[in-house]
């Protein structure tokens, strides 16, 4: 490659760069146009490499990507500092806000900016940048759906516009090397957490390009073009995995050299080399098994014409021309394939346990309602004696058998014969006496309790006057 | 190792699984052991796809994370029909209904590119109203591209002048009208597993899954191809026309 057409390179490569700002320039210069929210005192590119900040952390991680709740919780404490008086309400529309911008909520679609490029012939033509800055995924199909930085993000957050990444991972990882062997322990921790975030953007910008490589089987020459590719692919990650490994073995030994302080850093820094390891270890296990993929995805492409492939656009291939037939025609073949809009279902059974008890029940009246009634007073019948004759013998001749000093226990014992009526009309009767409304018995109480399953209170004392 | 006939009865459990609305490798663990086993399992994959072919299934995209994701054949056994989708509809409802299902597809999926990402990625964020706006506004835009001519039965009139003959909402809380039916067909979608359903500030939103892509997947191909076929039949009727008139 000559001079001239490297710099030429290297221009088109920053200049794309650039474009990938567009998006974070524009939500700065139009936060006026949002006054229900207090983005005025908020430096809107600081919250959003704070926001960029939390996805790549979380990206390294088991789950791949920040859920919403990590991201509020880790900007909460940063906003209430520019803003104090900022209510939970507000610091959370402002998170969603910067989400919604960075995911390009508006647009529902990928950022599309333009910049200039410069052709072999030395003609400067306008392009396209189109690209992602982060987006939403369900990654373990758990129906908690986490934000994704794109590598495009991932290269602003670390400030390395147009770099070739491959030899920034390895100069991240001689700078590392460097400053644990000089005992430089806060920077040897921040250089093994760029590596980390630089690892992150490897993983999916070469996911990226797999997938471009996917859907697009038909038109590359996979021998050719992408296995040597793929080839260079798993050399640099072999490489990494190995220098990770020896990083973190030179930390592990560093640590009996140092005090309580530095050895807490050097864990950071062993920790952050182990998720890396793992990181590289499940790129490249998608590197060794691209092949099949590949080959999968040829045969499953090979059967749809190539006008096809790889999907129509819905709005100008398919709604529009559809909603120009007629309607009785749409009517009649929707009616025939209403399965191309929703999945297969299995038919719900009737439950008949849930008929028997809620189905079946018996039919409400439905009569109208008589009018009540009101008979004369002198035609009520007496009201049915809540006790029977026989149940107040009972009660009276087992008082009678006991002495004239007695207790209530006493007497509900002579009554303890299953008979339930005469036990409670014992009970009764020694309350209504309690009242003072019999005069020829005394009740009083001297703090002893009843002890029955049935009855609870006072035992009380009752003495009885002898008969005139 | 399982014998043919348990190896038959845990490939149509699977198939079963993977109709149950809601239900993920995620939350069920039977249904991720067996998504393994269709993944790794050469055999047991061949046999799960016939299994599906012959209850009319057809295994459009798989994924150990989502699972196994089936649209179904014409009037196959387990296809949905109008009347699950909702009873006693008529003509207006009917073809209202349908066009919005496509309005949404496109709403959600605005070109190629959004329709092709990867399955995890899940939609931006939905309003009911929005969906039914982006319907009036690609109508009007058409009507305006089309001079209006004479029609002598609802049935012939284009999809777009049906769609804008129903209000775009409705004060009086009816059912006919575009922010309802957008309302009921996304409610009818998140019982069926394939979009998300959540709060913000209030408000109802709703967000498309991983399942809702396959879904308009199959309906966009399938439909470009029969609007493919229409396109051809006309074009080969129009140049019967031109050559009687030559002749």
């Amino acid at each position: 490659m000559s001079e001239t057409s490297y710099l030429r390179e290297t221009l088109n490569r920053r200049a794309k760069s650039l474009a990938h700002l567009r998006p974070i320039f524009d939500m700065e210069a139009n936060k006026g146009r949002y006054p229900e929210l207090p983005l005025a005192k908020l430096d809107l590119f600081r919250f959003a490499s704070a926001v960029l900040d939390v996805i790549v952390t979380e990206m390294g991680g088991f789950h791949r990507g920040a859920t919403y709740e990590q991201i509020l919780s880790a900007l909460a404490p940063q906003l209430l500092q520019a803003l104090p008086n900022l209510d939970a309400t507000k610091v959370d529309r402002v998170t969603s806000f910067l989400l919604d911008q960075l995911t390009n909520e508006r647009e529902r679609d990928a950022f599309r900016v333009r910049y200039q490029t410069s052709t072999p012939e030395v003609r400067l033509e306008w392009a396209l940048a189109i690209f992602k800055l982060v987006e939403l995924r369900d990654l373990e199909g758990d129906g908690q759906p986490r934000y994704v930085a794109s590598a495009e993000a991932i290269n602003i957050y670390l400030e390395s516009l147009g770099v070739e990444l491959e030899a920034q991972q390895a100069a991240d990882e001689a700078a590392l090397q460097h400053f644990i062997r000089h005992g430089k322990l806060d920077e040897a921790a921040l250089a093994a957490r760029t590596a980390l975030a630089r690892t992150v953007e490897y993983t999916e910008h070469f996911r990226k390009a797999l997938r471009m490589v996917e859907r697009s089987v038909e038109s590359l020459n996979w021998v050719a073009e992408v296995l040597p590719k793929l080839d260079q692919a798993r050399n640099h990650i072999e490489e990494r995995i190995h220098a990770e490994d020896d990083l973190a073995a030179e930390a592990e030994r560093k640590m009996s050299e140092t005090d309580q302080a530095g050895r807490e850093k050097l864990v950071f820094v062993k920790e952050q080399l182990e998720i890396a390891a793992r990181k590289h270890n499940e790129l490249l296990t998608l590197v060794m098994s691209s092949n099949r993929i590949f080959l999968d995805e040829h045969a499953r492409q090979s059967f749809h014409p190539v006008s096809l492939a790889p999907f129509p656009n819905p709005q100008t291939a398919v709604l529009k021309p559809l909603l120009q037939r007629p309607a009785g025609e749409t009517d009649q073949w929707l009616v025939a394939n209403w399965h191309l809009l929703h999945p297969p279902a299995i038919e719900a059974l009737p439950d008949f346990s849930q008929m028997v008890t809620k189905l079946w029940q018996e039919r409400r009246a439905t009569e109208t309602v008589q009018p009540i009634i009101a008979p004369e007073l002198e035609n009520i019948e007496e009201p049915v004696p809540s006790f029977t004759t026989e149940v107040k013998i009972r009660v009276e001749d087992a008082l009678e058998s006991l002495p004239p000093e007695t207790r209530l226990s006493d007497w509900l014992n002579e009554l303890n014969d299953g008979n339930n009526d005469a036990r409670h009309l014992a009970v009764l009767l020694a309350g209504q006496w309690y009242e003072g409304l019999e005069d020829g018995v005394v009740i009083s109480a001297d703090g002893r309790q009843l002890e029955y399953s049935d009855v609870y209170g006072d035992d009380l004392l009752i003495s009885r006057k002898p008969h005139a | 190792m399982l014998d043919a006939p348990s190896q038959a009865a845990v490939a149509a459990r699977l198939l079963l699984l993977a109709m149950t609305p809601r239900v993920t490798p995620a939350n069920n663990a039977e249904y991720g052991e067996l998504l393994q086993r269709y993944t790794g399992d050469t055999g047991f994959r061949d046999l799960v796809k016939a299994i599906a072919r012959g209850m009319e299934l057809q295994i459009y995209g798989d994924s150990t994370v989502h699972g196994l994701m089936l649209v179904s054949q014409p009037n196959g056994f387990f296809a949905p029909t109008l009347d699950s989708f909702r009873r006693n509809m008529s003509f207006r409802e009917r073809v209202a209904y349908g066009l919005l299902h496509f309005v949404l597809a496109a709403y959600v999926y605005p070109n190629e590119d959004r329709l092709n990402d990867e399955d995890d990625v899940l939609s931006h964020k939905i309003r009911t109203a929005d969906v039914a706006r982006h319907a009036v506004e690609i109508c009007e835009s058409l009507r305006a591209m089309h001079q209006s001519g004479e029609v002598f039965s609802e049935q012939c009139v284009e999809g777009f002048n049906h769609m804008l003959s129903l209000p775009e909402t409705d004060s009086s809380g009816g059912r006919q009208n575009l922010v309802a039916m957008t309302r009921y067909m996304l409610e009818k979608y998140a019982r069926e597993g394939l979009f998300q359903e959540f709060e913000e500030a209030g408000e109802t939103l709703f967000r498309a899954r991983p399942q809702f892509r396959i879904q308009v997947r199959f309906m966009i191909r399938e439909t470009e191809s029969r609007l493919f076929r229409l396109m051809q039949e006309f074009e080969a009727k129009h140049n019967g026309a031109m050559a009687k008139e030559a002749n």
